[in-house]
Order: structure tokens, then C-alpha cells, then sequence
């Protein structure tokens, strides 16, 4: 919380509650859950976009195509073709967390 | 053995007093109900309740919790000229400033723990059952760090207060070594605070070389200017003697401590405000405000206001012998030292955010009065280790086996403790 310079983690201070008027419905069930309190909120990819074969809205959003997201499964997706030839990296790898997510410069 | 005595002892020397001993005992033991009522309320409705947010994620709890840590270490530095130059008028104040380390590292680690979201999951940082992110964690080292000190604090004293409970003297061979590595590991529990601060590139206020010894000077003036005037009640109080080469001692120590810090102040303002930056906007937020936004900038300049004046007194030495001007000017640094390095540390880092927002910190009561009560808890635990200790270092309290060995536990020998006497006989006093 305090290291992260972006103001992206958003820990639950209290328990979390949504105005009836703002609760989005079109939601996937595993999505947008509000967390306990007492804990730091994480990102789900916006999994309601996904299950649709949509892209998470962050990367709909970026001008540059910066963010690539896909199917790891799926070997003639794109992010298979970027971590098989772009330089990548992972936060923290020996923690032998497996953190889908990764880090590539050209 | 002694422990079963030892305990009845320490326990009738902290339960018996006169009368201002039982309000004193009292008022704490009220204000520490109430500060455990004010966290019931937090762990029930979570630490909304706190002034904190998202972008002032720290707040009074890290404050104290910093300032502490300090305190703890700078007590346990007196032991330097006692034990190592052999200053023998000094090692009475030794088993004093321990307590008082005992007690600030009591205050510190429940302040962290007030500052959890979650406390029910800090079984995740032990081993084994958990994982303790060892040594790439910063916070683990801290972790660690202070668990240790603490467990060093009580054995010490518990060695050399047991040892003459028992009619022993201690042995140096025994407790001196750890005496150096608790000198060292003083040093430590502050500088890896300070790297916990400092480490953070996305927050330049602290992000800066000379916060971890200017930690060290700050500490250095709040923990012996506290056990200065603790030391004094005592000497006051009881039959207890302190010779008054202690006090001028500490009093010095405190004296040339400030002045760094003074020094370390000076250069930090320089730095930050001669050819300012982008990242000197905490600075100036800190010291001067932001348009409308100056909730710090009355309690930086007390702090700065008290440290001057207090250092400026203490420099003179006919005032800095006198009692009188002497414990006035201790608190008064305590004071200075406490807002400097709470407050007026741990705040200004998060205002304005890195994306540039200003969101200011004010603390609620929910917080103030957990924070009482902490403070509370830490001056009950010091008294009763005070009081413990005071009367075996006096010579009033001593085993009772020493008279009247226990009998009827030595004649009677059950069949494997007969045979092992046969091959090595149990020496008995």
C-alpha cells in the first residue's frame, strides 16, 4: 500500500458496499466480488469481459497496445507468440508463486 | 531452584504500594480499557474507522510505533560506557533503561498490531505453518529484528536480577556477551525501520540517505532524555542511589545527541528548499503548507520551536546541572522528538500522493484513545518491571531458600534418581 506509487491497491477499509444504483449486473459471478474486510482488493481481469471473449477493459482502453492479454492455452494466441519471442520477465519468479502475468520489452 | 519464590516475589513487590502507587496503577489500567474498547470497535467495523485511507495508509499507529522503536534502541545504548568503559557509577541505570526498552518494544510491536487489517493472519509469517519472506522481505528483517531485541531485553535482566535473587553474583562471563550483541542489535531494530521508510522510490520524502541516521541521532536524544527523568523519580522516591555522574552523563549524551539532530534538520532543509525539486513537495507541504492545505505545519514548528529551545538550555552547563531546568528540558525534547519523528515523519510521506492529490490525515478517536491506551500498557509494563527489580537490587528481596533450603524436596529420592547419584553425586548447597 504505501510502496505502490500508483495509487492502484485499494485496501478495504470497511466492509465494502455498492449504492444499488451503481451495481453494475452485467457481472460474472467470480467477478467484482467485494473482498472482506480488512484486506487489499485485487484485480480479476475483468473477468466478466473475458468470458465473453472480450479483452479486460484496461487493455481496450490503452492507445499504445502496451498490454497484450490471451489464452495461455491457445498456442496460436498472441500472448503465446510475445512470450515465446520478446524478451519477458516475472516479478518475484522464485517464489514459485506462478504469476500469470509478465513483463516484456522490445 | 529459586523460580517459584522468585515469581511469588516479583509479584508481591508489583501488587503491593501506597496509595498514589494504586491510583497511578489504577488511571492506567482505566485507560487501557478504553483503548481496548475503542479496537473492539475497530476490529468489529475494520480500520475505516481510522483517519487512514487509501492515500494516508499510515498514520498515528506507525507514527508512535516509529518513534518507539527509537526509544527502545537509545535505551539500550547507555550500556555502552557502562559495560564496555566500565563506568560504574552508570550501571545502576543500566537494568533501568532495559525496562524502559522492554516496555517501548511492548508498545511497538501492539501497535503494529493495531495497525493490521487482518491480525487473525499473522500466523502467515510464521515458520513452517506459514512463510516468513526471509531475507528478501524488509519487513520480515524487522520482524525479526525486534522479536529478538525483545527477547535479549528480558534475558538479561532476568539472568542478573534472578542471579542476585539467588544469592549469586552474576557472572560476567555469562551475560556480558549478549550485553554487546543487545549494543549492536540496537542499532540494528532502528536503522531497518528507517530502510523500511527509506526503501520506498515512489515516496521521496523518505527516500533519502540521511533518514536512517538521523533515526539514530533522534533516538539517541528522546531515550536518554526519558530515562534521565526516570531515573529521577526513582532517585527521588526511593532508597535506590543514583550518583548524579549519571545523570550528568546522560545529560550530556542527550545534549550532543540534539545538536546532531539539529545539524541533521539544518541540512535536510537546506537540501530540500535551497534548490528545490519536484520531490521536496512533502517538504514544503510539511513545512509551509499547500494553498489551504497545512494541517502539519502548526506541529512541525512546535516540534522545531521545543528541540531549539530545549537544546539551547541543555548547552548551557550551569542549566544543564541544575535539576530543576534539567528535567523540564528532557520532557520538553521527549516532546519535540515525538512529534518530529511520529507525526511529522510518517504523514507528510504520503501527502501529496505521487499522482499528486492531496487527501490530509486527521486522527479519530477510535485511534486516539487505542493510541492511550497503548501508551498506557507501556508505562504499566515499565512500572512493574521497575518495581520488580528496584527491590532485589536493594537487597529487600531475597530467596527464602537461602535461609531455609526446601528439605522435603531433597530427601526424598525416587528409584532413577538414586541410581543416577551413584555414578555423579548432585551437589547441594
Amino acid at each position: 500500500m504505501a510502496a505502490c506509487p500508483y495509487w492502484a491497491r485499494r485496501f478495504n477499509w470497511s466492509a465494502p458496499e455498492v449504492p444499488v444504483e451503481e451495481v453494475n449486473p452485467n457481472q460474472h459471478y467470480l467477478g467484482n466480488r467485494a473482498r472482506k474486510t480488512g484486506v487489499v482488493e485485487k484485480c480479476t481481469f475483468c473477468i466478466h469481459r473475458t468470458r465473453q471473449g472480450r479483452l479486460p477493459a484496461c487493455a481496450e482502453a490503452c492507445p499504445t497496445g502496451a498490454r497484450v492479454f490471451g489464452n495461455l492455452l491457445d498456442p496460436d494466441s498472441e500472448i503465446r507468440w510475445v512470450l515465446a519471442n520478446k524478451r519477458i520477465f516475472r516479478l518475484k519468479e522464485d517464489l514459485k508463486t506462478e504469476p500469470r502475468f509478465w513483463y516484456f520489452t522490445d | 531452584v529459586h523460580l517459584k519464590p522468585f515469581a511469588l516475589s516479583a509479584l508481591e513487590s508489583a501488587t503491593n504500594g501506597g496509595p498514589r502507587y494504586h491510583v497511578w496503577m489504577g488511571s492506567l489500567t482505566a485507560i487501557m480499557l478504553l483503548g481496548g474498547y475503542a479496537y473492539s470497535v475497530q476490529l468489529r467495523q475494520g480500520l475505516g474507522v481510522t483517519g487512514m485511507s487509501d492515500h494516508v495508509s499510515w498514520g498515528l499507529y506507525i507514527s508512535n510505533f516509529t518513534f518507539l522503536v527509537g526509544l527502545a534502541a537509545a535505551a539500550m545504548m547507555l550500556v555502552l560506557p557502562a559495560y564496555v568503559l566500565h563506568d560504574v557509577d552508570f550501571s545502576r541505570a543500566v537494568l533501568m533503561a532495559e525496562a524502559v526498552a522492554v516496555a517501548a518494544l511492548v508498545m511497538c510491536l501492539s501497535f503494529v498490531v493495531v495497525d493490521i487489517g487482518n491480525p487473525l493472519a499473522g500466523w502467515h509469517l510464521m515458520p513452517i505453518i506459514g512463510h516468513l519472506n526471509w531475507p528478501r522481505s524488509l519487513l520480515a528483517w524487522d520482524v525479526i529484528v525486534l522479536n529478538g531485541y525483545l527477547v535479549l531485553n528480558l534475558t538479561i535482566p532476568f539472568y542478573i536480577l534472578y542471579s542476585r535473587y539467588a544469592g549469586r553474583t552474576p557472572d560476567k562471563r555469562k551475560y556480558l556477551p549478549l550485553m554487546y550483541l543487545t549494543v549492536m542489535w540496537a542499532v540494528s531494530i532502528h536503522l531497518v525501520t528507517a530502510f523500511l521508510l527509506a526503501g520506498l522510490p515512489a515516496r521521496p520524502f523518505w527516500n533519502t540517505a540521511l533518514l536512517g541516521p538521523r533515526f539514530l541521532a533522534s533516538a539517541f536524544t528522546a531515550g536518554p532524555a526519558f530515562v534521565i527523568v526516570l531515573l529521577w523519580f526513582i532517585r527521588r522516591e526511593t532508597r535506590y542511589e543514583i550518583a548524579d555522574g549519571a545523570f550528568s552523563k546522560l545529560a550530556l549524551i542527550t545534549t550532543v545527541a540534539a545538536q546532531i539532530n539539529l545539524v541533521m534538520l539544518i541540512s535536510e532543509l537546506f537540501y530540500k528548499f535551497y534548490s528545490p525539486t519536484h520531490h521536496g513537495i512533502n517538504a514544503r507541504y510539511l513545512f509551509l503548507g499547500l494553498g489551504e492545505h497545512h494541517a502539519l505545519v502548526p506541529w512541525i514548528w512546535t516540534a522545531i520551536a521545543l528541540n531549539v529551545v530545549a537544546t539551547g538550555v541543555l548547552m548551557i552547563h550551569p542549566l544543564r546541572h541544575n535539576p530543576h531546568v534539567l528535567m523540564p528540558a528532557c520532557v520538553t525534547l521527549f516532546v519535540a522528538i515525538w512529534i518530529e519523528k511520529g507525526m511529522g515523519l510518517v504523514i507528510p510521506g504520503f501527502i501529496p500522493s505521487p499522482l499528486g492529490e492531496i487527501v490530509e490525515y486527521v486522527p479519530t478517536w477510535v485511534e486516539l484513545c487505542v493510541t492511550a491506551g497503548i501508551w498506557a500498557l507501556g508505562l504499566f509494563v515499565l512500572t512493574i518491571l521497575v518495581r520488580v527489580a528496584l527491590p532485589i537490587e536493594l537487597g529487600d528481596a531475597r530467596s527464602p531458600y537461602l535461609e531455609h533450603p526446601p528439605a522435603a524436596r531433597a530427601v526424598r529420592p525416587r528409584a532413577t534418581r538414586a541410581r543416577y547419584e551413584e555414578i555423579r553425586p548432585v551437589r547441594r548447597r
